[in-house]
Order: C-alpha cells, then structure tokens, then sequence
C-alpha cells in the first residue's frame, strides 16, 4: 500500500445563510507551494461554473504520513493536553498546544505541581529557545508571529 | 443575521476596551479544566468573525495565563519586595525578565535577617546603645524614656533631693513662699507624674537660686547696716539716746570748732584713766571695735 503523503487542498464553500460546506482535492506532496495555488487558481472557476455557492477560504494542507512506529506509550492520553504560552511583540498572547504531555515537564512541587509546565525542564527550555532565535519563526493562525517569550504553560483537560 | 455551522454558533462579540480587572481565587486543581473550558472558547468558529475572534482570543490567553502565572500573585510579590527593600533593606536583582527571575526568590517564611540602609536597620541604630555602667542601667538600647530622663538632667529621685536643697533657701523668706509653693508643685506633682517637666522645673531651679542668692545677700547688707548703725551710735550716740557716748567722752565740755577738732583736744586733755574708761565702754558697748580699742590702747600707753 502507497504512502498516504498529500497535499490535501480544501476549497471551502459558503452559501447566503453563512453555511459552509468543502471540497477537497488532493496534489502529490512534491508540488510545491506555488504550484498548489496555481492549481487552485484555475480549479475556482470550473467549481464557481458548478456551484452557486461562493469559494470564500482555501486551505492547503501537506500530510505526511509516518509510519512504522512503535505503539503509543500506555500513558499517553490524548485528552490531555499541554498549553504553551506565549507573548509576541504585539503583547499578544498566542499558545502551542500539544496533547498527551509527558508528566516529567509539569513542575513536581508546590501548588501547581502537575499542573503547570517547570521552565526549568529540559525539554520546556528546548521549546522556548526554539522561538527566541530566528531559526523557526511560527505564525498563529491569522499570521501574527509566535512567541518569542515563552511565558508559560499548563495541563489542560 | 446569525451564520451557522454543524457544531458552534457563530455569535461572539469581544467586549471592548477599556477593560477592568479583578482578583479572584481559583482551586488550583481545576485550573486543567478550567484551561480546557477557555480552549474551547477560544475556537474561531464561535466568534462572529475573525477580528472578534483576535481580540477574543487574547483575552481568553489573558485568562489562562492568569491561571497559570498568578499575575495577581506576582503583584503581591512586587508588594512585598517592595516592603522588603524599605524596611529590611534587602537588595533584589533582575536575573531574567522572560521567565521572570529576581533573586533572592521570596521565602515561604519573611528572613527576619535587617540589612543596612534599611528602615528597620535605621532605627534600630538611632537610639544607640547606653554604655554598661552609665546610670546602672547598663549595656541595653536606650530607650525614648531614657533620652527624655537625659534630657532632663535628673530624674524625680534626684528633683526629691534637689528640693531639700532648696527648702531650706527658700524657708529663710517669707516672700519666696509663693514661688516655692510653684515650684514644689512642679517637682512633686508634674515631675512625678510627667517627666518632661523635668526642663521647666530645672528653669525654675535656676531662678530660685538667684533668688535666694539675692535674698542673702540682702540679709548680709542689713546685718552690716546694723553693725554699723551700732558703732555710730556708740560714737556719736547716732542722735538719739543715751547722750553718752564716746565723742562726747573724748571732747568732754571743748567743743570742736573750725580751728580745732575733738583728736586734737584728746592729745592735751585726756588722762590714762580717761583712755581707761573709754576702752571699757568701747568693751561693754561692742565687741566688734577691736581696732578702735587697739587704737586707744596704744594712745593710753603713749600717754602713760
């Protein structure tokens, strides 16, 4: 069976009483990103000449699938959830989160032992660094740049 | 009009600035739920669109970072460095302002430990220490007692003996009785009572003493006049009775005149035994004359 790696391209439809619904399409996952949108400019009108609904937001999505992995920790749980909080140059507070946190990076003393994150774990250290330099710069959803002040983090259920 | 989707309504405004701020206690073990619960309402599909959304957002951030970092906390804590500094000097540095890390970290319990230049260290220092064997008090801090009892220059003990100086000054004249009445009460009724009074009674010593000074030597002066007076009278017999004296003795019946005066008539008329008579009269009359009755002695023997 061939690998599932994708770039899954959403084209997202929304009709005069705000509904929305989606179309998907699929690329191989060597198309690059210019490539990707080129191909979405030229679907829009074959699906505008279909649909009477309006292409208000695209999404391109690259999937990449790992595969041969061990099992999952018998700890792991999903429903948990770590938050990583941070402040950007605006002041504005953006976080990462990250579900089924290991229970090694939550602080081990006083009140908010296993609840919120110890800055001083090795591993919380490694995400802060990872957006105070320049090497990886991440963007919130609406593009405004993560970070770089880690502030700090908490368990959430 | 209201937009719909499958799960959320998408009809969230953001509240608008300004915004006000409140403390407020949360168990710390719902906090994950709590976080959870904002997560949820911080997804874009229940804002009505995507600038509500940002500003929505931040604010539910806000939140839950409050949950996590206690920034109320981290106000008090400002506080009580704050304190920490003023009162017991402490000195706390800026290690880190992301995370915040200021050193000394704040222990669970206040170090009692008084730095220098602090308020605490200040007046711990400003009364000093009263040397051992100063007054027998010895080898403590003075106190604000102790510096009004120096002020004072004594105490109600010694204002006791002070006084029983002074009654016996101020016994001698009747006229100080007034004053002495004034100052007693101030000794035995303010001082006691009110050791700051100590300064207005130490004024009041002061004048009492120059009153009584004054007083003695007024008394001096009128027991010279007297003596004085005496001697006149044993002279001339000073105008009044008895018109035996030692001048008329001395002229006998020569009266003085511009020519001659009574000494004169002593050298030619007075015998051995007149000079006798005198220095017996002089003896009876005073014993204050030595010089006058070592005088005539000497006149007796030359004319002898």
């Amino acid at each position: 069976m061939p690998l599932r790696h994708t770039v899954k391209v959403r084209f997202i439809f929304r009709d005069r009483s705000g509904n929305e619904a989606s179309s998907h399409l699929y690329f191989p996952i060597s198309t690059s990103v210019d490539d990707v949108f080129v191909a979405v400019n030229n679907a829009i009108p074959f699906y505008a000449a279909v649909s009477d609904a309006l292409i208000v937001r695209v999404v391109a999505e690259y999937e990449y699938y790992f595969v041969g992995l061990p099992d999952p920790s018998i700890t792991s749980d999903v429903k948990r959830t770590v938050l990583l909080f941070y402040r950007n140059e605006d002041s504005r507070i953006e976080r990462i989160s990250v579900p089924s946190p290991r229970v090694s990076i939550f602080e081990t003393v006083g009140e908010y032992a296993g609840i919120r994150i110890d800055m001083s774990n090795p591993a919380i250290i490694q995400w802060a660094n990872l957006t105070l330099g320049d090497l990886i710069i991440f963007k919130t959803k609406d593009g405004d740049t993560m970070g770089p002040d880690l502030l700090t983090g908490g368990l959430a259920i | 009009m209201a937009r719909y989707n499958n799960f959320f309504v998408r009809e969230q405004v953001a509240p608008e600035e300004p915004y006000t701020f409140v403390l407020c206690e949360v168990p710390v073990q719902a906090i994950p739920y709590a976080l959870g619960a904002l997560e949820n309402r911080a997804n874009e599909t229940t804002w009505i669109d995507k600038e509500n959304w940002r500003i929505g957002r931040n604010l539910i951030r806000q939140i839950q970072v409050g949950l996590l970092m206690g920034e109320g906390t981290e106000a008090i804590n400002r506080l009580y460095r704050l304190l920490d500094s003023i009162y017991r000097g402490r000195e706390y540095t800026l290690v880190s302002e992301t995370p915040l890390v200021i050193e000394p970290a704040i222990p669970a319990v206040p170090d009692a430990t008084v730095n220098p230049g602090g308020l605490l260290d200040m007046v711990d220092k400003l009364p000093g220490v009263i040397d051992p064997g100063w007054f027998g008090l010895g080898g403590r801090k003075a106190s604000l007692a102790d510096l009004v009892a120096a002020l004072r220059v004594g105490n109600s003990q010694s204002a006791t003996g002070l006084w029983d100086q002074f009654q016996g000054i101020l016994d001698s004249g009747s006229d100080l009785s007034n004053m002495g009445d004034l100052i007693q009460e101030l000794f035995f009724n303010s001082v006691n009572t009110a050791e700051e009074g100590g300064i207005m009674a130490l004024l009041a010593a002061g004048i009492v003493g120059n009153l009584a000074a004054s007083t003695a030597l007024d008394v001096k002066m009128t027991q010279m006049v007297f003596q004085m007076n005496r001697l006149i009278n044993t002279l001339d017999g000073g105008g009044f009775a008895p018109e035996d004296n030692i001048l008329k003795a001395l002229r006998g019946t020569t009266p003085a005149s511009a020519e001659r005066n009574v000494i004169d008539a002593i050298g030619g008329g007075l015998t051995p035994e007149q000079i006798d008579q005198m220095i017996a009269a002089l003896e009876q009359n005073s014993t204050d004359n030595t010089a006058i009755i070592a005088k005539l002695e000497a006149i007796r023997l030359e004319l002898v």
